[in-house]
């Protein structure tokens, strides 16, 4: 007799990702019947994350599980699940206007958001490392597409094909490292193999974990493995590199959080020293590149690279208010990453021309409000107080010197110190160089209007009264410890 | 522990043994005459009339992508109907469910109709 169960309940736990799969198929086929009606397709694309968002967070977060323990839902998979489907919902509506201009609006556009929000919620919750893979791959496959969007442009090819190759290297690294940790464990459950507590044999279990954290490094770009990153971040259209940046490295860290502190609790302190050292390398490597950068979207992508270090800190702390402070700078860095590469969409041009920082020089006379708010990430990226850069960065660093690691500390600091150079240069070059040449902008659509007014917002306010949210995260976390 | 392996040792070695041994009577038996048609391509006792490597059109690369999918997917059905009989007496779930995949493949295959990919020109 077989052994297999099926509770209604379980559906009801996988609500959000069958919403989500539902819609993205009917998005297909409102590409396919109603073709033309792109305000259709974003507000439903939009709605269908909304739903998904509610349903979500209508659930309750007890830690139970379904289908045979292959999800949980738990209060930190509907945190890091609620920032990718914010992520995906303020990509939606930042989306249109962006690909109207270029004469590419399909409908397959908010289908691949969708089905790669699926995966991630899946990467999120899943409770077996095949779950795991599984989203890693639907995400990664989406995402392969969406890059390569502008099927007509090289750029574009280059940085999909490269992703490709890359991205497939890695999940089988991932893979690999699946296959030895099950035959260390007999098991790729993870909360099996947290209950089994110590492996059959030792050298498998190193390999494994080895493996597996190289297919994870990868995907947030830490150092050895960051370099696909800044071509395809530059070759992507500007929208999905924004919702790439934020929602696939929350959901890379949060399953490597689940992972590593979940199912393997006892391994944390023989990290450390290998996390400490990647963590210091990838902020160092990624900020002093990012000096050189003068193409915007580059320097916002070795950005990119220089906060997956910042986050790895909250790795190697090893510690519940560790891990807290990364989930709430994930929560922060969703909404200024987005935010500042909403704005450089809109400066950007049509050709994808105006990219560099001279193109941004005396912007702020025509433009106060975007300029003002593309001050207002670039602060927020470099971690100055009253916005969210500073509070998670805060929250973040004092956990760690509490912890005892200084030197660790002393080189993020130091690095925040030449992060500022690059991100003023922005504002410096929008506030205090005379403009070069009046090109007319067209105005900003309503929903990208939303978008980024939504960004301002908690951006300031995370920054601000980001009480709440610490709270959440710390909730959040200790599900998983 | 090593003798359990001892089996899969011998039939190693019979393996390149008489490998080597048919090697060793071909050269011993073989004609000396040498002709051209020693050095193509075997094709199933016919000559080759061309190269193998010539391009052929990109659009048999979309064929190849949709057989794949619909390859995987009786793959998947294969161990289905192996334990359908004895999962139905528990429940419809198992009937549900490859209805439910059937479903998605079927939303795709519309999709690739209706977008033309099935036409060769």
């Amino acid at each position: 007799m077989i052994d297999f169960q099926i509770v209604p309940a379980d559906f009801y736990l996988l609500l959000p990702e069958m919403v989500l799969s539902v819609g993205a198929m009917l998005l297909l086929f409102l590409e396919l019947f109603l073709k033309g009606n792109k305000t259709v397709q974003q507000w439903t694309a939009f709605a269908i994350f909304v739903v998904a968002l509610s349903l979500l967070l209508s659930q309750e977060s007890s830690g139970a599980t379904g289908f045979g323990m292959m999800v949980r839902s738990d209060l930190f998979g509907q945190f890091i699940s609620a920032v990718v489907l914010i992520g995906g919902g303020l990509t939606v509506l930042l989306g249109k206007e962006y690909l109207v201009s270029r004469e590419w609006h399909r409908g397959e556009y908010y289908s691949l958001l969708l089905f790669a929000s699926v995966g991630m919620l899946f990467m999120v919750r899943g409770l077996d490392l095949l779950v795991i893979f599984l989203g890693l791959e639907l995400l990664s496959i989406s995402l392969y597409i969406l890059v390569g969007y502008f099927r007509d442009r090289l750029f574009s090819n280059e940085a999909a094909l490269k992703y490709l190759l890359l991205g497939a290297f890695a999940s089988g690294f991932l893979l690999y490292g699946i296959a030895y940790t099950y035959g260390s464990y007999g098991t790729t459950n993870l909360n099996e193999i947290r209950t089994m507590g110590s492996p059959e044999s030792m050298t498998f279990h190193w390999i494994g974990l080895s493996l597996i954290l190289v297919g994870f490094s990868f995907k947030v770009a830490l150092v050895p493995f960051h370099m696909w990153l800044p071509d395809v971040y530059q070759g992507a259209p500007t929208p999905v590199t924004g919702f790439m940046a934020t929602t696939t490295k929350a959901a890379a860290f949060a399953a490597m959080l689940r992972i590593l502190f979940y199912g393997f609790p006892a391994d944390i302190a023989e990290w450390m020293p290998l996390f400490w050292f990647l963590s210091a390398v990838t902020m160092t490597v990624g900020n002093v590149i990012a000096l050189q950068q003068s193409n915007l979207k580059r320097m916002l992508a070795y950005s990119a690279i220089a906060h997956a270090g910042y986050l790895m800190i909250g790795v190697t702390v090893g510690t519940e208010t560790g891990a807290a402070g990364m989930l709430f700078y994930l929560l922060g860095y969703l909404f200024m990453n987005i935010g500042a590469f909403a704005v450089v969409q809109y400066f950007e041009g049509k050709d994808e021309t105006r990219l560099d920082f001279e193109s941004y020089a005396g912007l702020a006379k025509k433009h106060p409000l975007i300029s003002l708010a593309m001050t207002l990430f670039m602060f927020a990226l470099a971690g100055f107080p009253l916005t969210v850069g500073f509070t998670g960065k805060f929250y973040i660093f004092t956990t760690a010197i509490n912890q005892g690691f200084v030197w660790l500390i002393v080189i993020a600091v130091l690095n925040s110190l030449i992060s500022v150079y690059y991100y003023l240069r922005v504002v410096i070059y929008m506030y205090m160089k005379p403009l070069e040449e009046e090109i007319e902008f067209s105005p900003m659509e309503l929903p990208a209007k939303v978008a980024l007014t939504v960004c301002v917002y908690a951006v300031l306010h995370l920054g601000v009264l980001p009480g709440n949210f610490i709270t959440l995260a710390r909730e959040a976390v200790s599900a998983i410890f | 522990m090593l003798g359990e392996y001892l089996p899969l040792f011998f039939l190693g070695v019979i393996v390149f043994g008489l490998i080597a041994v048919m090697l060793f009577l071909v050269r011993l038996l073989q004609p000396k005459r040498r002709s051209e048609t020693d050095l193509e391509p075997y094709e199933s006792g016919t000559t080759p009339t061309s190269f193998a490597r010539t391009r052929f059109s990109v659009k048999f690369f979309i064929i190849a992508i949709i057989f794949i999918i619909f390859d995987i997917e009786v793959v998947f059905m294969y161990p289905w109907a192996v334990v359908f009989k004895e999962l139905l007496n528990i429940g419809t779930f198992i009937f549900i469910e490859m209805l439910t995949f059937l479903g998605i493949l079927v939303v795709g295959l519309i999709y690739v109709w209706k977008m033309g990919a099935l036409e060769w020109d």
